[in-house]
């Protein structure tokens, strides 16, 4: 029956039906099973009105759509070109960070590559970088910045691995300082990969760095950079909550691309704000509805049962921690993000703190394997983004971005095996 | 069916408005804190006001984000669904859709009537049942849109953008 009911759930999902939906689905047949009444669903999914830090995901959502909006990611590329353009690779660092920057600020949701890689590839091709490898950056770009605050799925996994009551417990400031190194591993493997792919330049004009280029892009962005020192800043300093920044955020974001700027229109707001609304209606049911499944799961003391189950055929802990790396990122590609977040976190960190692990690690270890599980052949979202994008065929997308994942799946390697990396900046290694 | 046609014209017009108003509503109540912060301590009301908000916000978008198509799926392969098979398995998902949708419904109309007798406050001497009211009526109206979806296939929102 189990089997069964799996089954018509997976196809289902193939054919297209909503995450939440089976999700619900899930949680109402649980309950319905254990013999509760079906509006425990609803008591849970009105949780999502209970908890201060997600006010934050509409806030940071808001300021992430206005800013993608307006010529903010231009100035950011003009800026940081100016900055570091001059060096072997400098182009191809500029996207890396920007890139980084922007994800952190508007989640996975491929907007990266919409946004800034079509500022980027264009200037890419035009530093004679090869298309390859342009193709294959932009693609990877969008799967840089997860691990860097503000990022909504670190918030999302936070929010649920506190419903778990783990030891230690979760909190989501302590996951953005974790996320620092793991995320600047990435960075830093990828922009030396840049460097040794970068076009010999034979101008030397080009190669010079120009201070009056380099002042007048930081002038041109003087309105925007104040908002990641301010943002990270009160963040990573732990002198603001979660919400507090994301209200900050917001509300200076609106301040300059609406009232100083007016890079947006009066009348575009209501759309814009329709739009970005509309995505964090999409997260958050799902996050309401897993609220009850990890309830239900819990009580049906599923994830201790799992527990048993996986300690008896494997034993050792390198070999456990391999098979989920593998876990994780196959369904990181077919869950895309939220999804997968909300229904395997209840499922396997149980199992990873039974082994041992601390939970803020295994969650730099579970987005990190995510955020690369997104542009994963042949099913990652990503792949899909950059094709249509771009129009390239999707089998060009994976030849061109395959050594950006191998790059980034040993990074993930080294997240998953050495908890120093994520651990050092709590003080609890 | 011109009048049906116009009813729901004028009800994504409402769901549309509400979710914007809601946007900018939680923005202008983020300000407000920042300057009560700022200046010391704001009403003991507006915490609770921004939560709901949320969740207003969460079920309202998700109700649009239904309406058009684009809630989170797996949306790889529907796209290589074609001609007989592809219209049964978009009828499925629809059926399956909204009967998950009426469930809901009816869940949170159970809650909102058990809200309703134990008489409890959220702030203000606002009674709590009305911030869930609006659960049902999102639920109702999702199960609506998930069906209508079998006269006609969601927009596919994955075009190359010009």
């Amino acid at each position: 029956m189990i089997w069964f009911i799996a089954l018509a759930l997976l196809a289902l999902g193939l054919m297209g039906a909503p995450f939440f939906a089976l999700i619900a689905a899930l949680a109402l047949m649980g309950f319905y099973g254990q013999g509760y009444d079906l509006a425990i669903v609803a008591v849970e999914i009105n949780r999502l009105g209970e908890m201060p830090v997600l006010v934050a995901i509409p806030l940071f959502t808001l300021a992430g759509y206005l800013l993608s909006e307006s010529a903010a990611p231009q100035r950011l590329v003009r800026m940081t070109q100016a900055l570091v353009g001059w060096m072997p690779g400098g182009l191809a660092i500029v996207a890396l960070v920007a890139s980084a920057l922007f994800t952190a600020l508007t989640g996975a949701s491929g907007v990266t590559i919409v946004a800034l890689g079509a500022v980027l590839f264009p200037a890419l091709l035009q530093a004679h970088y090869s298309e390859r490898f342009s193709l294959g950056l932009v693609t990877a770009s969008g799967s840089l910045g997860l691990l860097f605050a503000p990022s909504l799925p670190l918030i999302i996994y936070g929010v649920v691995a506190q419903q778990l009551n783990t030891t230690p417990r979760v909190s989501v400031d302590d996951l953005f300082l974790a996320g620092i190194i793991p995320g600047m591993l990435m960075l830093t493997v990828l922009a030396i990969y840049a460097i040794t792919q970068s076009p010999k330049i034979n101008n030397p004009e080009e190669k010079r760095f120009d201070w009056r280029a380099a002042r007048a892009a930081i002038i041109d962005a003087k309105w925007e950079l104040p908002l990641p020192i301010l943002v990270l800043g009160g963040i990573y300093s732990g002198r603001i909550a979660p919400s507090e920044a994301a209200a900050l955020t917001a509300v200076y974001v609106f301040l300059v691309t609406v009232v100083i700027r007016r890079e947006i229109k009066i009348t575009r707001l209501p759309a814009i704000v329709r739009e970005a609304m509309m995505l964090v209606g999409g997260i958050l049911l799902i996050l309401g509805v897993a609220f009850a499944l990890t309830n239900y799961l819990i009580d049906a003391e599923i994830p201790t049962q799992l527990f048993a189950w996986v300690q008896e055929h494997v034993t050792q802990k390198w070999l456990f921690l391999l098979a989920l790396n593998a876990f994780l990122l196959f369904f990181g590609m077919l869950l895309e993000g939220y999804p997968a977040i909300v229904v395997l976190t209840p499922l396997v960190l149980p199992i990873a703190t039974g082994y041992g692990m601390d939970p803020v690690h295994f969650g730099i270890l579970f987005l990190a394997n995510l955020q690369i599980g997104l542009f994963l052949a042949p099913l990652g979202m990503n792949l899909f983004i950059t094709s249509y994008r771009f129009r390239k065929p999707v089998t060009e997308v994976i030849r061109a971005s395959w050594p950006f994942f191998v790059l980034l799946f040993a990074c993930v390697l080294a997240i998953t095996y050495i908890p120093w990396l994520s651990l050092v900046l709590l003080q609890r290694p | 069916m011109r009048f049906l046609r116009g009813l729901a014209d004028g009800v994504a017009w409402i769901e549309n408005a509400l979710l914007a108003s809601l946007g900018l509503g939680l923005l202008i109540a983020a300000a407000a804190q920042l300057g009560f912060r700022f200046f010391g301590s704001g009403p003991v009301w507006l915490d609770p006001l921004m939560r709901t908000a949320t969740l207003w916000l969460a079920l309202v978008g998700a109700l649009v984000a239904t309406r058009e198509g684009r809630q989170l799926q797996i949306d790889v392969l529907t796209r290589y669904l074609r001609g007989w098979f592809g219209h049964a398995a978009r009828i499925l998902v629809a059926l399956f859709t909204a009967g998950i949708c009426a469930l809901l419904a009816h869940a949170s109309w159970t809650l909102v009537q058990l809200e309703y007798e134990s008489g409890t406050e959220i702030f203000a001497g606002l009674p709590n049942w009305w911030a869930l009211a609006i659960m049902p009526v999102v639920f109702t109206l999702m199960t609506v849109h998930a069906l209508s979806f079998i006269a006609h296939p969601a927009p596919d929102h994955l075009q190359p953008t010009p």
